[in-house]
């Protein structure tokens, strides 16, 4: 593969991976003939145009992405977020006030959702089975709230769903901010702080729910639970209000997606 | 559907215009469009393959061929009926109104002013 064609293969990546999959060699051999002898780099505008190309294109998925793809997500996150809630209130209690065998419940709690996370990936049904695992494991040792079950039910609720949208790790980066979101105490204590980095991880994925809903999406719906959890805090409206802005930015490509999908199954 | 692209976008109009003579893969409509448009339109690889998927959607171009060169995948892309009536109603379109400045004066409808 000469230089060239490897820096056109890195301005690729901004398409969807199954578009490149479909279509890399075709433009790769297209943007080789148009490119003039003896040039080594790709042109500015044959870079603009493959950049714009590619966020169009996601634009374009984005729209015809299962709303339930989301929901999933959103399930997902809640009930790791549980788990690293617990493990962190695990880690900060005085040994003292260990209950007997905490640390073993502890260390297959994390197993689990490592396990969980794996199979999420290859398997539903089995993700389903660990995830109820993981959940009975929390209850009893100590039970928070009624979100857990929450999220435990959505959970299997999407999962049941046959639709498998695509996959991406990007999507995990919900995870820090809805670690803050739920445990105010948990990383700084320091309560500006604090609001600054749920401030930062909301409104992080608005821009991007232009090409890809679903992480801002999941946040908006971790932010309902969350919002039930927390009860009235100082930042409760500020929060409330970006979960009202995310959850705008997300329902305009989905819900877009949804008419013209029931316009097309009505022509 | 035909209605959508009124008037059309110049890069749009050439594209569909350098598949008048038959289908063509991805290189061969740049440079058909560049001479057809005498150098005005330059398309970009990103920007005709998005003009290539709308015109897909919108049914006005369809792939119909599929060879292997230097072992990537070339296709080639014709027009539809459609794309051909939707070419011809934008060509009509851009003749009536070029008809209204260029024509000779005397073929000119001037009954408003005597």
């Amino acid at each position: 593969m000469s230089p060239l064609e490897r820096r056109y293969r890195r301005l690729l990546r901004a398409y969807p991976k199954q578009y490149r999959s479909a279509r890399a060699d075709e433009m790769i051999g297209t943007l080789l003939d148009a490119t003039a002898p003896g040039q080594r780099r790709p042109s500015a505008r044959e870079s603009v145009s493959l950049i714009a190309g590619g966020v169009r294109a996601r634009a374009a998925r984005n729209a015809d992405m299962p709303a339930l793809a989301s929901l999933r997500l959103a399930a997902m996150l809640a009930c790791s977020v549980y788990i690293a809630d617990t493990a962190a209130e695990m880690f900060t209690r005085r040994p003292d006030e260990h209950q007997a065998g905490a640390t073993y419940v502890l260390a297959i709690s994390v197993a689990l959702l490592v396990a969980t996370i794996l199979v999420w990936l290859v398997r539903r049904a089995f993700a389903v089975a660990a995830l109820a695992a993981v959940l009975a494991t929390g209850y009893f040792w100590h039970v928070r709230g009624i979100w857990p079950y929450l999220a435990v039910a959505l959970a299997v609720l999407t999962a049941l769903r046959a639709e498998r949208p695509p996959k991406s790790w990007l999507w995990w980066i919900c995870l820090p901010a809805a670690f803050w979101l739920i445990d105010p105490s948990a990383g700084t204590g320091i309560e500006a702080f604090h609001f600054a980095l749920i401030v930062t991880f909301m409104l992080a994925p608005l821009p991007w729910a232009l090409v890809d809903a679903r992480p801002a999406f999941a946040l908006a719906i971790l932010t309902a639970f969350f919002g039930i959890a927390l009860g009235v805090r100082a930042f409760a409206a500020v929060a409330a209000v970006i979960c009202l802005a995310i959850c705008l930015a997300m329902a305009a490509p989905l819900l877009a997606g949804m008419a013209r999908r029931r316009r097309r199954a009505k022509a | 559907m035909a209605r959508k692209n009124v008037p059309m976008r110049e890069p749009t109009y050439f594209v569909l215009a350098s598949l008048v003579d038959g289908p063509l893969h991805g290189y061969a409509i740049i440079r058909r469009t560049g001479e057809l448009s005498a150098g005005r339109v330059r398309l970009a690889t990103g920007t005709l393959y998005t003009a290539l998927d709308r015109l897909t959607t919108e049914g006005y171009v369809t792939q119909v061929g599929e060879e292997v060169v230097n072992g990537r995948t070339r296709r080639s892309y014709a027009l539809t009926p459609e794309g051909t009536a939707a070419l011809q109603a934008e060509a009509q379109r851009m003749a009536a109104a070029a008809r209204v400045v260029i024509a000779p004066a005397k073929s000119r409808p001037r009954e408003a002013t005597a």
